[in-house]
């Protein structure tokens, strides 16, 4: 029936097949943790009987593939992150929908990722250069293999940590636990199992590009969040401090009194717009985090 | 006939388990001496019956998960020498005070239910 914990795994996904790709993961992750820690426990008694039987023994009291994938799904409905349980249906006009965007939670959730990504796009970065750098010079001597593998091994640590900040800031579901991969005694064969393995690559990739989006994301929210303060402001410090705000290629200009309204409502539209684009960068990056680093 | 039996059975077991299972794991770990896998915690529930099992072993994840979900259970990874890494779990502050309001309602449900299927109740 269950010849091996890999077998249980593979059936255990296609009971799940069509639910979420992150419940996939944990639930994968969840059963590969239990089966093997119950096989070697088991085997350590000494009962007599073969391995066969005793993973037989153990998947019984762990639960069929069916029960099991049950119990995901009804879970699953608790699951959902925050922010995408906040996310309100919008008003029906064009200016409370526009307006509305400040009690999104969605929103202020992609504004503060912007900001966060350019940090986290940082450490990503100069973590796996000098991850690379440090396999690459010691892949001459043997524990260069050992060292590769555990270079890898943290790039599916920080695929959890991103995962994390995704969900709580962008209310994408992400998983709990790193991708699923066999268990393999030699370090060698693990590290060709990782290396083969298209999700060790997608999540180098996604950890580099962080560093130009996170510059990115940090620029725009940098440039049009300021301008639109800045907007905002203008008038009222040129009639309060009786200075000239703006100030083109080496000329000062004032602010006509009858402009000065459109000059404040663009300051709020150009916020209002950012806090949009936000949303829209939050979305697409959610949808982007997902394919890279969750297991498909 | 038998078999739509068996289901409502199955049914009936199966919503009575989900909430009880959050209960049960809640007072495991706020019993614990220190972090607890999710192995340890099935060894402890002795969940072994296979004739009449309360639930499954494996339906305990999902169930440590959505408790970790609203902050009841705090959880950290641990690599294991044997195998994959472990996640180990520890009740939370918040987990302790659902948990004191969550036995109370649970013995207000049993003495009721005591009550009703003694068959006590009158209308007068």
């Amino acid at each position: 029936m269950n010849r091996t914990i890999e077998e249980y795994l593979s059936r255990l996904k296609k009971e799940l097949s069509g639910s979420d790709k992150a419940t996939i993961q944990d639930a994968t992750a969840d059963a590969q943790e239990h089966l093997v820690t119950a096989l070697a426990s088991h085997m350590q008694e000494k009962s007599g009987l073969l391995e066969e039987e005793v993973l037989d023994n153990i998947i019984a009291e762990y639960g069929s593939p069916e029960e099991i994938a049950a119990a995901y799904k009804q879970a699953e409905i608790y699951m959902t992150p925050y922010i995408a349980v906040a996310e309100k249906t919008s008003g029906q006009g064009i200016l409370s929908r526009f307006f509305g965007v400040y009690s999104d939670p969605a929103a202020w959730g992609s504004f503060l990722y912007m900001v966060i990504a350019l940090v986290t796009g940082i450490l990503y970065f100069c973590w796996v250069t000098a991850g690379i750098a440090t396999t690459l010079s010691f892949s001459l001597f043997l524990f260069g293999i050992p060292l590769a593998v555990l270079f890898l091994l943290s790039l599916q640590g920080l695929a959890v940590m991103e995962g994390r900040i995704v969900e709580g800031l962008l209310g994408v579901r992400m998983p709990r636990r790193p991708i699923f991969f066999p268990q393999k005694e030699k370090w060698f064969d693990r590290l060709k199992l990782y290396l083969s393995d298209q999700h060790t690559w997608f999540g180098l990739l996604y950890m580099l590009f962080q560093l130009p989006l996170g510059v990115l994301y940090f620029t725009v929210a940098a440039v049009m969040l300021p301008l639109g303060v800045g907007l905002i402001a203008a008038p009222f410090i040129q009639e309060m401090l009786n200075v000239t705000v703006i100030t083109l290629g080496g000329t000062a200009y004032l602010i006509p009194g009858l402009a000065m309204p459109f000059v404040i409502a663009l300051g709020g539209v150009l916020i209002t717009a950012f806090m949009h684009l936000a949303k829209g960068v939050g979305k697409l990056h959610g949808l982007y985090a997902k394919r890279l680093l969750v297991a498909n | 006939m038998i078999d739509e039996q068996q289901a409502a059975g199955k049914k009936f077991q199966k919503e009575i388990t989900s909430g009880i299972a959050s209960l049960i794991l809640l007072r495991v770990l706020d019993g614990a001496k220190g972090p607890m896998y999710g192995y340890q915690i099935s060894k402890v529930l002795g969940l072994k019956d296979e004739e009449a099992p309360l639930m499954k072993q494996g339906a305990l994840y999902p169930v440590l998960r959505s408790l970790e979900r609203y902050g009841l259970l705090d959880s950290l990874v641990e690599p294991s020498v044997s195998g994959p890494p472990r996640r180990y779990y520890t009740i939370t502050e918040q987990g302790r005070q659902s948990l004191q309001e969550w036995v109370v309602i649970w013995q207000e449900v049993k003495g009721y239910v005591d009550l009703v299927l003694k068959g006590d109740l009158s209308d007068e």
